[in-house]
C-alpha cells in the first residue's frame, strides 16, 4: 500500500513537473529590439506574428526604434543586464561590445541552419564571427559591384563575366573596347575616387592578406604599391577609363550623371550594390545589364572586396530562453515566408535563397542579386580603421590623379604615398 | 575743482533709462559674445592643441603652426592659390562692376529694368545651385563647349586643365558683380554735374574726365569695395568646392577648402583652427596694406 501511495505521489509530482514545463513553454516572452524605418518595422512585426502563430505560447515583444542613441542605450543595458533578448547591432559597434564583456551567445550552439549563409561571408568578424564564435548573424550585404551594359559588351565582343578574373584582364578588355568602339566608348565609367576606392584599395588588401594597417602599422610595401600604381597607369594609358580631364566634372560619387553613361557609351560602370539600381536608372532607356566579375590576384588569401553587412542580429546572455530566441532567428533567416515578408528591408538579404525570393517577387532586381552573389563569393576583409579614413582615401585620390596626369611615375607615386601613409600609423 | 565736478557727473551717468538701453542691447551683446567672441577665442586656444572632434585636447604649443609652415604640402600651395584667386576676382569684379555702372548711369527708357537684370546674378550669392550650374556649363559636354564647337573649337577641358579650372571658378565670382555695381552706380550719381561741365569747357576728353573727375570722386566707394571684396574672396569656399572639388591636381584648392577638409573631413580641429588663424592674419595684413595706401588715392569730399 505504501509502495502504491508513493508511486501515486511520484506520478502526481511528475505530472506537476511536466504540467509546469508545458506552462513555461506556453508563457515564454522574448524582447526583440531593432532600429529602422516604417517599412522595415512593418515587415519585422509581420515576421514576429508569423512566428508566434507557429509557436503558440511564445510572445515576442518588439521594440522598434530610431538609430539615434540606440547603441549608447544598448551599451548601458548590456552592462546592467537589462538588454532585450534579441538585438540588432551595428557591425562597427559590435566589436566594442564583444571586447567589453561576455554579452552574447554563440549561435553555433543552437539549431540555426547556418548552411543558408555563405560560409566565407558569415565567418568574417564584421559579420558577427569572433574568435571561432558566431556571436551575430548578418542581416544583409553591401559591397562593390560592376554593372555591365550587355548589348554594348556583346557588340564590342568583350565579356566581363570571367571566372578567376585577374587585374591584367581589365587592361586587355579596355584595349579591346577602344579598338572596337567609337571615340567616346570606354570600358569603365569611373573617376579617380572610384579607381582609388574600388581598385587601389581592393588590390592593396589582396596583397596584404586583407589588412593594410595590421595593429596600426602599415603592411603595404613600396614594391606592392608600385605594382598597383602600374595597373592604375595602364588603366589611364590604355584608356580603359575616360581621361582624367573629362572626369573632372564628375567628382566624388557623382559618376551616375556622366553624360556618356547616360548616352550608353560605357561598357561597364564601377558601382556599389546599393548604387546598382541608380546606375541602371541613369543609363540609356531599355538597356540590359549584367553583373561583372571583380578581379582577384592569383594567390591572394583575401578577396579584398570590402563587402559587409549593415547590421547583425545577436542573442544576449541575459536571455532566459536562448533556444527559443535561436528558433526565431532560424525562422527569420531561413523560412521562405519570412524571407518573402522581410524582402530587402535590411538591404540586400544575406542568403542566396532570400535574394532569389526577392528577385522573383520584384523586391530586388536580378542585377542587384547577381552583384551581391559575386561580392559574397569573392568577399574580403572590410577596410581597417586607418585605411578607411577620409585622410587615407584623399592620399590615394591624389596619387591616382598624379599618375593619370603624368606628374608622377608609379614608383614615385608609390614612394610618396607610402611616406604619407606612414604618418597615419598609430 | 573742474576735475571733481567731472567725476560727480560721471557717477550719475547710468540712469534707469540707461539700464533700459542696456537691456535692449543685451540680445546683440549676448549674440556677439556667444557667437563671435567665444568661437574667436576658443579657436585660438584650439590652435595650440592637438584636438580631434570627440577626442581629448592635448596642449602642443606651436606644433600646429610649425607643421603648417614647414611640413604641410598643401599649405603653401593653397595660400598661393588663394592669392591668385583673389588677384583675378577682386580686380575683375571691380573693373566689370564699374564699367557696367558707367554704362547704366544714364537716363534712358527702361534703365531700371536693365539695372535689375545686371543685378540678378548677385542675388544668387554663394549658392550651391549656381555653382552646380557653372559646373554643368563648363564640363566637357557642357553648353560652353557646344557653343565653341560651332566655331570650330573642340574639346576644351575647362574643369580638367590646370590653370584653366581656376579661371572658370574666378569667372563665376566676377559674374556676380551686381552688388559692387549698385554701389558704384550710387556713387556715380553723386558726382556733381558741374565738374564735368567745367572740364568739358576746358576741352577734357572722356578718359581725362574719367581719371580726373570720376575716379577721385568715387574713390571712397572704390576703397570700400576693394576692401570688402578682398576679404570676401580670401574666405571663398563654395565655388571651388562645388565646381572643381579643389582639383585638378589641387589647382583650385583654396584656403577655405583646405581649412574645411582638415576640420570637417579629418576632424583635426586644432590644426584647422591654426589654419584659420593664419588665414585671418593674412587677411588682416592685406587689409592694413590697403588701408595704408588709401591715403594716397582715396579722396573724401570734406578734405
Amino acid at each position: 500500500m505504501k509502495k502504491l501511495l508513493s508511486a501515486a505521489l511520484i506520478l502526481a509530482m511528475l505530472c506537476t513537473v511536466f504540467a509546469g514545463m508545458a506552462l513555461a513553454e506556453e508563457n515564454v516572452t522574448l524582447r526583440f529590439r531593432w532600429w529602422g524605418g516604417d517599412e522595415r518595422n512593418e515587415a519585422t512585426i509581420k515576421v514576429i506574428e508569423q512566428f508566434e502563430e507557429l509557436n503558440p505560447g511564445v510572445t515576442i515583444e518588439y521594440e522598434p526604434g530610431s538609430a539615434d542613441g540606440y547603441h549608447d542605450k544598448l551599451a548601458t543595458e548590456l552592462a546592467g543586464g537589462t538588454a532585450p533578448d534579441i538585438v540588432q547591432i551595428d557591425p562597427e559597434t559590435f566589436p566594442t561590445y564583444v571586447a567589453n564583456g561576455d554579452y552574447f551567445f554563440n549561435l553555433d550552439d543552437f539549431e540555426i541552419d547556418m548552411s543558408a549563409f555563405e560560409e566565407g561571408y558569415i565567418h568574417q568578424q564584421i559579420n558577427g564571427y569572433y574568435d571561432g564564435r558566431q556571436l551575430g548573424l548578418p542581416t544583409g550585404i553591401a559591397g562593390p559591384a560592376i554593372v555591365v551594359n550587355k548589348a554594348l559588351a556583346e557588340q564590342l565582343g568583350v565579356d566581363l563575366h570571367i571566372d578567376n578574373m585577374q587585374w591584367d584582364d581589365i587592361i586587355e578588355l579596355g584595349k579591346a573596347v577602344r579598338a572596337a568602339g567609337d571615340d567616346d566608348t570606354y570600358l569603365f565609367c569611373a573617376n579617380k575616387d572610384y579607381v582609388a576606392i574600388l581598385f587601389v584599395m581592393s588590390y592593396a588588401k589582396q596583397l596584404t592578406d586583407g589588412v593594410v594597417f595590421p595593429d596600426g602599422k602599415l603592411a603595404l610595401t613600396e614594391e606592392q604599391l608600385t605594382e598597383i600604381y602600374e595597373f592604375v597607369k595602364a588603366l589611364f594609358d590604355n584608356e580603359c577609363v575616360p581621361s582624367i580631364e573629362y572626369m573632372a566634372a564628375y567628382t566624388g560619387d557623382n559618376i551616375q550623371s556622366d553624360a556618356n553613361w547616360l548616352a550608353g557609351k560605357y561598357v561597364a560602370a564601377l558601382a556599389y550594390i546599393s548604387t546598382v539600381d541608380v546606375m541602371v536608372a541613369n543609363g540609356p532607356e531599355g538597356a540590359e545589364y549584367y553583373a561583372g566579375s571583380l578581379p582577384v590576384k592569383e594567390g591572394a588569401t583575401d578577396g579584398g572586396w570590402a563587402s559587409n553587412t549593415p547590421q547583425v542580429l545577436a542573442i544576449t546572455k541575459t536571455c532566459e530562453h536562448p533556444e527559443i530566441a535561436a528558433a526565431f532567428l532560424n525562422y527569420f533567416f531561413t523560412n521562405e515566408t519570412a524571407m518573402e515578408t522581410l524582402g530587402a528591408t535590411r538591404s540586400v538579404p544575406p542568403t542566396a535563397k532570400a535574394r532569389e525570393i526577392c528577385a522573383a517577387n520584384g523586391k530586388l532586381t536580378q542585377l542587384v542579386t547577381d552583384a551581391a552573389d559575386i561580392a559574397v563569393a569573392i568577399s574580403g576583409t572590410p577596410n581597417d580603421k586607418i585605411f578607411s579614413t577620409a585622410e587615407c582615401k584623399n592620399i590615394l585620390y591624389d596619387a591616382v590623379e598624379a599618375i593619370a596626369y603624368g606628374d608622377m611615375t608609379p614608383a614615385e607615386a608609390a614612394a610618396d604615398t607610402i611616406a604619407q601613409l606612414k604618418e597615419l600609423e598609430q | 575743482m573742474m576735475f571733481r565736478s567731472a567725476q560727480a557727473v560721471r557717477k550719475q551717468r547710468y540712469t534707469r533709462r540707461d539700464y533700459q538701453a542696456f537691456l535692449y542691447l543685451l540680445p546683440w551683446l549676448a549674440g556677439i559674445l556667444v557667437l563671435q567672441l567665444y568661437p574667436f577665442i576658443s579657436s585660438l586656444v584650439y590652435s595650440f592643441h592637438d584636438y580631434t572632434v570627440g577626442g581629448k585636447m592635448d596642449f602642443i604649443g606651436l606644433d600646429n603652426y610649425v607643421k603648417l609652415f614647414t611640413r604641410d604640402r598643401d599649405f603653401w600651395n593653397s595660400l598661393k592659390i588663394t592669392f591668385e584667386f583673389a588677384l583675378y576676382t577682386v580686380p575683375g569684379k571691380i573693373v566689370l562692376a564699374l564699367a557696367v555702372a558707367i554704362f547704366l548711369n544714364r537716363n534712358i527708357r527702361g534703365i531700371n529694368a536693365i539695372r535689375t537684370a545686371y543685378y540678378i546674378p548677385s542675388l544668387f550669392g554663394g549658392s550651391i545651385a549656381i555653382a552646380l550650374l557653372w559646373r554643368l556649363m563648363f564640363m566637357d559636354n557642357g553648353i560652353i563647349n557646344s557653343m565653341l564647337a560651332t566655331i570650330g573649337v573642340t574639346n576644351v577641358h575647362f574643369l580638367g586643365t590646370r590653370g584653366v579650372a581656376l579661371r572658370v571658378v574666378c569667372a563665376l565670382e566676377i559674374w556676380q558683380f551686381g552688388s559692387s555695381m549698385v554701389m558704384f552706380l550710387a556713387a556715380l550719381k553723386n558726382v556733381p554735374r558741374s565738374l564735368y561741365e567745367a572740364a568739358e569747357i576746358d576741352g577734357a576728353g572722356w578718359w581725362n574726365r574719367f581719371f580726373h573727375i570720376t575716379l577721385p570722386q568715387i574713390s571712397p566707394i572704390l576703397f570700400f569695395t576693394l576692401l570688402n571684396q578682398t576679404i570676401q574672396e580670401f574666405q571663398n569656399y563654395t565655388s571651388p568646392a562645388i565646381i572643381t572639388g579643389g582639383g585638378p591636381r589641387k589647382s583650385t584648392y583654396v584656403m577655405g577648402m583646405f581649412l574645411y577638409q582638415e576640420g570637417f573631413s579629418y576632424f583635426h580641429m586644432g590644426y584647422a583652427s591654426a589654419i584659420s588663424w593664419v588665414e585671418f592674419i593674412a587677411i588682416l595684413v592685406l587689409t592694413l596694406i590697403i588701408f595704408g595706401t588709401s591715403k594716397l588715392w582715396v579722396h573724401y569730399g570734406d578734405e
